[in-house]
Formats: structure tokens, C-alpha cells, sequence
């Protein structure tokens, strides 16, 4: 049915291009008719016009107005199942290049892109990211000018900052109506850890966490300014933090996407394998440092030492029964199940630092595992252990 | 001007190189106009907020908690940091009660500088949710300053500060002052975000000084994760401090501190518009102690004139346990002032019994008395509120005494030589005109208490003193009929009554609904209302299990089914809470018999529609429905009765975790009656079913 739509749509463009006079053309009619010093006049009242009218009372009516046409809505495939149908997207280049985040939406052959102004083109997906979940559309603007921004001259922005969020949420713009504009501040620049169902993302770089509620339904692939319009990141899906147990209001900073977005363009992008991160070839276990943790009882059992093997690293350093391991490296381990995870992350050669809590001491101590021990045939004691 | 500023200038470059300049120039201003923002007001303003969060910065610590619970009261907790503010240079820290909810087994605090340090619960402030955490090895930490409270104002700026996502940088949220003195007094609100990422965290003004510590609230709740559905909603709640540093000095020596209790109680009505009459006063409570009486109408609480239940309310909320407070009582012409030392805790409260039933009078003019309403609950006020439409003489006549049905074997109203037929006309100094004058009286005694009763006997008054006891959990085997049998009128026998569904508006849900027939003269009704699996049984089937004591009893059945086949959820509370308000205002209803029932899983929505219905609900019925674990089960209100009936399933497991949760029922007071069933899934035989038609018959004791 949207497709059906978006036809008809593309037609009444056409006719709206040639007869409606957009006022960039108007500007040199009018110019044709008038004398220069009266329009100098003009224009100096103009400006002061619109200078006053940007201070303090209205600070982002510009800055909107400036933006809103560089941020698209898209509608691709969905609406069943609660699933919408419909995302933002920006324009980053002329030739009718639209960054968007990857989702069902856009799997389909074509999509829709709507312009501010009402404009509708037919968009193919070009290629997409499954490590940043960055896709790129890209259709044929034809002979039509298109805002856009650009990527290179990208802002950063400090926890403080006043932001704009651009996008369609809750698909609230149809037709020629601008995306929505919310206002808020950068709450912080931290790395993303946050799942979406049981599903954590890929992506673990920072993000832009803001205070306005700029992730709902329909925002993601939106664009996060500074308060002079300049481009920060671009909103992503809605997402759970893992940190907060709360939704997330965020956005992907310009740099965690540009290379990858360069070589979409240039058609020289292959996307990276996938692969776990977190799990090293040859992971560190507890028992190999001559530790052994209280048996995991509850989902959160704190992870005491239960014993320490005499003749490990664990016992040359002084760890002793009771102790409780609060810190491995600089991750905290709240649980057995956490430490046990935590320890799995490390390579099974590098050293590794234990915060430990000893009666209301704190302590570090700095371990490495024998390198006689990475053979785990050699440790059969302790290897059953390991969970 | 639609498109951008680039799609202008590239067309316009082709005109005439006169107009260059000038042309260059507009497409310059709006950009001018654009930059001017940054070196104004608003960027002005943003500089300062940025400062003041970074003032204050050095003082909010990250927490780390390590082991405890996952799940509290429904609540998935995160297991990510949170936050605290140092308050002294030895490492005291405050923080939000919902950031140790879980009840962890150690806590770990990262200061801003990095350093770590382990830290221990010191007190807890269950008042204002707020712990102090004390953490060791640390000195000359930095204190930020606070702002003093009676300069705080609504619409001024405010920063909510956390330091959750890493421990090197704080997190922040701008808003401004809501409202100050929301929760009763206890706390400033904000539309600055706040959540899970800042509890604990300091609100600050634009100079970064702390307003207040950011916690979850909510005005009609008292646990710690009441309030967390709210985060990042726009409304938020901090709680200044500076008030607090008396309290602080004892928290620091491990004392936690609680709100101040007078023990009393107030009648279940309107608080907004009802004055604080003391419905019930505890005799071993301050305010008992301090000689307060039931009727007596507090007009002042430490200065402040009380004109409502909930003047009352706010006037007390700052307060704690052990504060004094200075109370103006009226009770009939006299004023009475009384100095009364709160307390932070009441043990338990357990209803008193003085073992006897009600006749149950039929209303002189129902139509009438249900005009009436409101002045049902008010029958036995001294003096006739004015402007009220109180019946005064209606009273004066009924003031008769209320006639006894029974008198419980061995109970203290047998010892003492009550009989039925009697009429109780005066327990201690309360005249009775009516059940509810009877029931209110006892509500203010409690067990062991000797109590002066006056009794007319064919013509001839006695006074009797009765030693009460605490409320039966056996039901009698034996009930002699609630009505005297009238004189003029032929009685026709028991007419069946009908089933109708009842539907309301504004909900999907559908509702069964048994009414008996209206016997003449008419009689106040019970409520009956069923939460049961449409598995298990139909509707109807169940209505004409019933049918037969709902005649004879005089009891409405209603057995709502949930929009969603058998899916209730805690939202569906409203829906159940309106369709008990919607057949109280219909029927001629007996407010003492209002029991909600649920049978098995599904019925256990019988529970929370019981505590949240505490003015209507006078009894739980629970099939084989145990109390939600995620429950809080208030305490027991001596104004407001609630009386179980639980009927457990002979499974051993099973059994064993009912008599549990009953237990915690019980031990916060209220009266808890249990049977037994033979049926593995707690279906009632009729013998059962019998014993609970004895039961809701019984709920009008005293």
C-alpha cells in the first residue's frame, strides 16, 4: 500500500518542482525589480530581525529551521505486530545519500524517503554495518537540490552541552511536515552497554547518553546536533541499559560510523566478521591462579575465596579464604557469576589485578597464571572448577 | 525560506556581480544570527550549569554493590553502580534507600579522585529514603555546600548529578524546581531526569550547591522502589538536607530513623474535606498515652491549624519518631492541649473483641439513609457538623442501642452474663446508636482492657464490666438468623434472585453479577466479589454454588472476568476497585460485609485489591491464593477491618509457604481464619462453603 502511495506522491512532486515558487527563487525575481539600495535596506533590517528574534526568547528556532530538512522519515516494511513501519534518516550527501540505523524496516527491496517538504523518492539500501548497525540508502534526487549534512564537519560535544534531537518518533510528521525537534543536554559521553530484549549490541564505544526522551519509536537513525545545529551523532534503536536497567536516550558519535559511512560511499566497505570480543582464544579461569570460589547459589552470590590452592599464583601473592573478589581489572564483580565471566575475558598469559575486600580493607594484588598451568591437562585439581 | 542556506547561496551566485555583497550579506546574517545565541543568554547559562555540576562533582561518589537480591517487590534491579554524595571529610556518604534495596553483602565506593574504599550501611532513613554510608580508610574528602532551604524556588534551575555510567566523569540532567515541600513537606520535585543513572545522587542549583539527594517517592507509598515507574518522566524527587543534620548526627551512630506516629486512626472518608476526628486512639500509643480520646478533633499540630485529615497529614509528615509534637484537641466544648512524643514504630495492632453479634436492623428509611451516604460513617459524632445535612434527630432516636444476636461461648461478653437480645446502649463512654458506633468503640480497645458496657434488658439498664479479648479466628458452627423476625410482616420466603451482567463504561472487562431478590422490607446487602480462572469454573456455575446462601444471607456476587481470558494484571486493580465502588452506590449495601475473593493463582489479585481498597474491603477470601510475594502487606488499621479467610489446599510444599505468607499476615495484625481443604486445588465442598457463608456473616462482630 505505501508503495502504491509513494507513487502517486513522486508524481505530484514532479508537478510542485516546476509551479511552486520555493523563495530561493524568488530572491533574484524580486532582485530584477528593485534597486540595490533599498534592498540593502532590506536586508539590513532583516537581519537585525533575526538576530534579535534568536536571542534568549526562541535560541533554537534557527538552528531548527536550519536542520529540520537534512532529517528525513523513512517507511519500509513493519506495522504488524506493533512493529513500526517507519524510521528517521539524514541526508549526507547531494546525490541523495541517507544514513539511517539497520532494522526490519528496511528490509525490503526499495523504501521510502520523505523529505521536510513533502518530497518522496524510492531508496535502495546500500550496504550496512552489523558491528555499528549503520545502513547506508541512497536514491536519485534527479535534478533536485538536496540539504544534507556533512559528515566531516562534524561537532563533539561535552556532558553539559545543550543538544537538539531530529526525528520522526512515533511517526507523529506525515507528508510535508518537518521532523520533530527535542531539546536537552549531553547527561553523559560513556561507553554503550545495553541490550535490546536479551540481546546486547555489538557496539561498546561511546555513545552520547542525553536527558531529552529522544529514543522512541521511529527516532532511530535521527540526528543529534549542538545547539548551533552541527552535527554530533545519530540516534540509535531503543535500547535497555545494562548499567541503569533503564531505557536509554543516546546517540552513535559522528566518529564512531564515519570511516565505515567513507567507505560505504566510496563502495569499498566489507563488513568486519563478527566475532565474540570479549572471549580471548585461550581464556584465564579462576583455577589457574590456584582460586576457587564459593559454589554459585543464588544470581547473585558474592563471590568469596572459598579456598586457595597452596603452590599457585594466588597463594604466592598472600590471597587468602574469605576474601572477597569486588574488582577484576577495572570491572566490578558483583556476583560468582560475574567474576567468573569477568576472568574469562582475559588472556590466559596476561597479568591480571584483583580488588579485594579483607574485612573493611580494600587490597589489589597483581596475578599472573603459571605458564606451566595454560595446559589444562596439567591442572586436573582444579579444573572442574571452572564453571 | 524552506531549503538551507547553501541551496540559496548557489542560486543567487549568478546575479549580477553588483548585488554580490549585499546578497553575500543575508545569507551571512542568518548565520550571525545564528552564532548569536552562543555569546548570549544561552550559552551564558549553559557555561553555569556546566560549572555548577562540576563544583559539586568531587563529592558524588560511585557505589558498587556486591551479592544480594535481583528481584525486589517486582522490581528487576540493575546490577550497575550507582550513585552517593560525601557529606564529611571522614567518608560519611548519603545516598538514595532504593540503591540498597537488593541488601547487599558488601558495598565498594569510588570516589572521584579513583580512589576505592569499602564502605558500610550505617542507618537508614525510612522517612525521607535516604541511607548513610560510612566509608573507611578515607580523609579530608571534599563536602559541597548546600543550599539553605528556604531559598529554594520553583522555577529555578536545577542539575541532577549522577555518576553511574563511569567512575571518572559524572552524569548529568537539566531541569528546573518543580514544586518545593511535595511528600508532605519531605522533598523539592524537578522535571530534571532522574532515574537509576542519579539516586543518590545531589540535585544542585546554577551556584552548585546541593538542593537536596535525588530518591524515588510517591505520595501514597512507603517502600523503597515506590516511585522507580517514575524515572525520567519529568518528575522527580530530591530531598533537601540541610533540615536534616540533627538526624544525620544519629543516623551516624546507627540509628534509623522513621516517620512519627501518633497511633490514631481517622474515619475512611474524604480526607481533603473531613476534619481530623480521631475515629480510633491506641490506648498504648503517644497519642493514648497522652489521653486523647476517641472524638476528639485535632485543630492544630505545632502550630499549624489543622482543617482537614489531610492538613493533619502534611503537618506531621516532616516529622520523626521522637520529635514532640504540640497538639490542640477539641473535644466537645473544651480545648485540650497536649505536648505528645511521636514514635517511629507501633507493635502491631490486633483487634479487640468483646464476643457478640449484631442483630442487623433494618434501616428505618433506606432510601433515605442511602441518600445520605457520607453521614452513614458520621453517626456517631458528638455534635452535628455544621453545614452538613445531619440527621440530629434521626440520631437521638437511634441512639437505642444496637440489639445482640449472639454471644460467642466463653467469650468475655458471656462471662460478664450478656444474653442475646440484649441492647447495648454504651461501651465505655461511647453511646451506641448503631453496629458501626459498636465496632468503632472496640477498634479503641485492645485486649486484656476492662471495659464498661450498659445493656437494657426488658426495660432495665445494667452495667456490666467485660474483660476484652482479641478478635476470634474460629468461626462459630451455629449463627442464630441476623434479623428479628418483623412483626405486620408476612415474611414471603426466599425469592431467587437474578444474574445480569454488569458492565462499566470505560472497561473491556464483563462482569457477572447475582443480586437476591429484593425481600421486603428491604435489608443492606453484602458484597461478594469472585476472582476466579474461567478454567476452572464458569460463572454461572459458580453463582448457583452460591446462590442459596446469597438468598438466605443477603450477599451480592459478582465475578468479574478479565479482558484478556485469564490474564489479570495489577493495572486491572482499578477496573475491580470501580466495580465495587459502582455496586455500593447502586445497592443498599452492608459496608461491614465487603469481602473480595480469589481462587487459586488468579484469585491472588484478591490480596493487593484488598490492601488498595482498604475504606471498602472488609475481608480477604483466599482459595488456595497466596499473598503475591511481591506484596507489602501494611500494617494492621485499627479504622479500617480487614478480616482473612483462607482456605488451604492439603499439598505439603504448598501448605507450608501459605501458612508462611499467612503468618507475615498475621503478624502484622490482622485476623486470620484458615481451613483446611480436601481438595488438592482448594475447591470448597459444601461443608467449606458453609463455614465461609458463617464467616462474611460474622465480620460484623465486635
Amino acid at each position: 500500500m505505501l508503495r502504491a502511495n509513494s507513487m502517486r506522491f513522486l508524481d505530484m512532486d514532479s508537478r510542485i518542482d516546476r509551479s511552486s515558487p520555493h523563495s530561493a527563487f524568488r530572491i533574484p525575481q524580486f532582485f530584477k525589480h528593485a534597486r540595490a539600495v533599498a534592498f540593502a535596506i532590506t536586508c539590513l533590517f532583516i537581519g537585525v530581525s533575526v538576530a534579535w528574534a534568536s536571542d534568549g526568547a526562541a535560541p533554537f528556532t534557527q538552528v531548527a529551521r536550519q536542520v529540520q530538512p537534512k532529517v528525513v522519515k523513512i517507511y519500509g516494511v513493519g506495522g504488524a505486530r506493533g512493529l513500526e513501519a517507519y524510521q528517521s534518516g539524514m541526508l549526507i550527501s547531494a546525490k541523495g545519500h541517507v544514513l539511517t540505523v539497520w532494522s526490519y524496516v528496511l528490509d525490503a527491496d526499495e523504501v521510502t524517503i520523505v523529505l521536510d517538504d513533502g518530497r518522496h523518492y524510492v531508496a535502495q539500501v546500500v550496504a550496512s554495518d552489523p558491528m555499528t548497525e549503520v545502513a547506508l540508502l541512497k536514491f536519485d534526487p534527479g535534478k533536485d537540490e538536496v540539504p544534507h549534512f556533512e559528515l566531516s564537519m562534524a561537532a563533539k560535544a561535552q556532558p553539559g552541552a545543550r543538544v537538539l534531537a531530529f526525528s520522526n518518533l512515533f511517526g507523529i510528521a506525515v507528508g510535508e511536515d518537518p521532523v520533530s525537534v527535542l531539546h536537552g543536554v549531553v547527561s553523559a559521553v560513556a561507553p554503550l552497554d545495553a541490550r535490546r530484549g536479551a540481546f546486547s549490541t555489538n557496539y561498546r564505544g561511546e555513545v552520547y547518553v542525553v536527558d531529552a526522551a529522544a529514543n522512541n519509536p521511529g527516532a532511530a537513525g535521527g540526528a543529534l546536533t549542538d545547539s548551533q545545529g552541527r552535527l554530533l551523532g545519530m540516534l540509535g534503536k531503543e535500547l535497555r541499559s545494562n548499567v541503569s536497567g533503564t531505557w536509554l536516550n543516546y546517540a552513535l558519535p559522528v566518529a564512531a560510523f564515519a570511516t565505515t559511512v567513507d567507505d560505504m560511499l566510496a563502495g569499498r566497505f566489507t563488513p568486519a566478521e563478527m566475532k565474540d570480543a570479549d572471549k580471548p582464544a585461550n581464556p584465564l579461569a579462576f583455577a589457574d591462579l590456584g582460586i576457587v570460589l564459593v559454589p554459585d547459589v543464588v544470581n547473585r552470590t558474592p563471590p568469596y575465596i572459598d579456598r586457595i590452592n597452596p603452590k599457585t599464583p594466588a597463594a604466592a601473592v598472600g590471597l587468602r579464604p574469605d576474601d572477597l573478589v569486588v574488582m577484576i581489572d577495572t570491572q566490578v564483580a558483583n556476583s560468582c557469576r560475574e567474576a567468573t565471566r569477568l576472568i574469562e575475558r582475559i588472556e590466559h598469559d596476561a597479568s591480571v589485578r584483583l580488588g579485594i575486600l579483607r574485612g573493611e580493607q580494600f587490597m589489589e594484588f597483581t596475578l599472573t597464571a603459571k605458564p606451566d598451568a595454560a595446559s589444562k591437562d596439567t591442572t586436573p585439581p582444579t579444573s572442574d572448577e571452572k564453571k | 525560506m524552506r531549503r538551507n542556506n547553501s541551496f540559496e547561496i548557489s542560486s543567487i551566485l549568478c546575479v549580477t556581480k553588483l548585488y554580490f555583497l549585499v546578497v553575500a550579506w543575508l545569507c551571512v546574517a542568518p548565520f550571525a544570527a545564528l552564532a548569536q545565541p552562543d555569546a548570549s543568554l544561552g550559552a551564558r547559562e549553559e557555561a553555569a550549569l556546566t560549572a555548577a555540576a562540576e563544583k559539586v562533582a568531587p563529592s558524588v561518589v560511585q557505589i558498587r554493590t556486591i551479592g544480594g537480591l535481583d528481584v525486589v517487590e517486582g522490581t528487576i534491579l540493575a546490577d550497575g553502580p550507582t550513585t552517593g554524595l560525601v557529606i564529611s571529610p571522614d567518608g560519611y556518604v548519603l545516598s538514595s534507600a532504593f540503591n540498597f534495596v537488593q541488601k547487599p553483602a558488601s558495598i565498594l565506593v569510588t570516589f572521584a579522585s579513583g580512589k576505592q574504599a569499602p564502605a558500610e550501611l550505617v542507618a537508614t532513613d525510612h522517612s525521607r529514603m535516604l541511607v548513610l554510608l560510612k566509608a573507611t580508610g578515607v580523609a579530608d574528602l571534599p563536602v559541597p555546600s548546600f543550599a539553605p532551604t528556604n531559598e529554594i524556588r520553583v522555577g529555578q534551575w536545577a542539575t541532577a548529578i549522577g555518576r553511574t555510567f563511569r567512575a571518572d566523569r559524572t552524569n548529568v540532567t537539566v531541569g528546573i524546581v518543580s514544586a518545593v515541600n511535595r511528600m508532605f513537606g519531605k522533598a523539592i520535585q524537578t522535571d530534571a531526569d532522574v532515574s537509576t543513572t542519579n539516586y543518590g545522587g545531589p540535585l544542585v542549583d546554577i551556584q552548585g550547591r546541593v538542593l537536596g539527594i535525588l530518591v524515588p517517592m510517591a505520595p501514597q507509598a512507603t517502600s523503597e522502589v515506590a516511585g522507580v515507574e517514575w524515572y525520567d518522566s519529568g518528575i522527580g524527587f530530591a530531598v533537601p538536607i540541610a533540615p536534616l543534620a540533627e538526624r544525620i548526627e544519629q543516623m551516624k551512630k546507627g540509628k534509623d530513623q522513621r516517620s512519627g506516629l501518633l497511633g490514631i486512626g481517622m474515619k475512611p472518608e474524604n480526607p481533603h474535606s473531613s476534619p481530623a476526628e480521631l475515629a480510633v486512639v491506641r490506648p498504648d500509643s503517644p497519642a493514648g498515652k497522652a489521653g486523647l480520646k476517641k472524638g476528639d478533633k485535632i485543630t492544630e499540630f505545632n502550630g499549624k491549624a489543622i482543617h482537614s485529615q489531610t492538613d493533619l497529614r502534611f503537618a506531621m509528615g516532616t516529622l520523626y519518631g521522637g520529635d514532640t509534637a504540640h497538639v490542640v484537641v477539641i473535644r466537645g466544648d473544651e480545648r485540650i492541649e497536649r505536648d505528645v512524643k511521636l514514635i517511629a514504630e507501633l507493635p502491631a495492632f490486633r483487634h479487640a473483641f468483646l464476643g457478640m453479634l449484631p442483630v442487623r436492623e433494618v434501616p428505618r428509611d433506606a432510601e433515605k439513609e442511602k441518600a445520605q451516604g457520607e453521614a452513614k460513617d458520621a453517626k456517631n459524632s458528638k455534635d452535628a457538623k455544621p453545614g452538613q445535612d445531619s440527621p440530629a434527630a434521626a440520631k437521638g432516636e437511634r441512639a437505642t442501642g444496637v440489639v445482640v444476636r449472639m454471644v460467642y461461648a466463653d467469650g468475655p461478653a458471656a462471662q460478664a452474663g450478656v444474653k442475646p437480645g440484649d441492647r447495648i446502649t454504651k461501651i465505655n463512654e461511647s453511646k451506641i446508636g448503631s453496629v458501626d458506633d459498636a465496632i468503632q468503640a472496640v477498634n479503641n480497645l485492645t485486649a486484656e482492657a476492662k471495659v464498661a458496657v450498659q445493656v437494657v434488658r426488658e426495660e432495665k439498664s445494667l452495667e456490666l464490666t467485660l474483660t476484652a479479648a482479641n478478635l476470634p479466628t474460629d468461626v462459630p458452627n451455629d449463627l442464630p438468623p441476623a434479623r428479628k423476625p418483623l412483626a405486620n410482616v408476612v415474611e414471603k420466603g426466599v425469592q431467587p434472585g437474578k444474574s445480569s451482567d454488569l458492565k462499566l463504561p470505560e472497561f473491556q472487562h464483563s462482569c457477572r453479577i447475582y443480586v437476591p431478590a429484593d425481600s421486603s422490607p428491604r435489608r443492606e446487602l453484602g458484597v461478594v466479589l469472585w476472582i476466579q480462572s474461567s478454567a476452572d469454573s464458569k460463572p454461572d456455575d459458580t453463582i448457583r454454588k452460591w446462590q442459596s446462601i446469597c438468598d438466605r444471607d443477603g450477599i451480592i456476587f459478582m465475578i468479574p472476568t478479565a479482558k484478556d481470558a485469564d490474564h489479570w494484571e495489577r493495572t486491572d486493580l482499578e477496573y475491580l476497585h470501580r466495580l465495587l465502588q459502582q455496586v455500593t452506590t447502586k445497592y443498599q449495601t452492608d459496608p461491614r460485609r465487603i469481602v473480595v475473593g480469589g481462587v487459586g493463582n488468579v484469585g491472588a489479585l484478591a490480596w493487593p485489591l484488598a490492601m488498595a481498597s482498604r475504606s471498602t474491603v472488609r475481608g480477604v477470601i483466599a482459595i488456595a491464593a497466596m499473598p503475591p510475594r511481591q506484596l507489602q502487606i501494611p500494617p494492621n488499621d485499627p479504622a479500617r477491618r480487614l478480616a482473612v479467610f483462607a482456605a488451604i489446599p492439603p499439598k505439603k510444599d504448598t501448605a507450608a509457604a501459605f501458612g508462611q505468607s499467612l503468618k507475615t499476615v498475621s503478624d502484622a495484625g490482622y485476623n486470620v481464619s484458615t481451613l483446611t481443604t480436601n481438595d488438592v486445588t482448594g475447591n470448597l465442598n459444601e461443608l467449606n462453603l458453609e463455614e465461609l457463608a458463617r464467616w462474611i456473616d460474622t465480620l460484623d462482630r465486635f
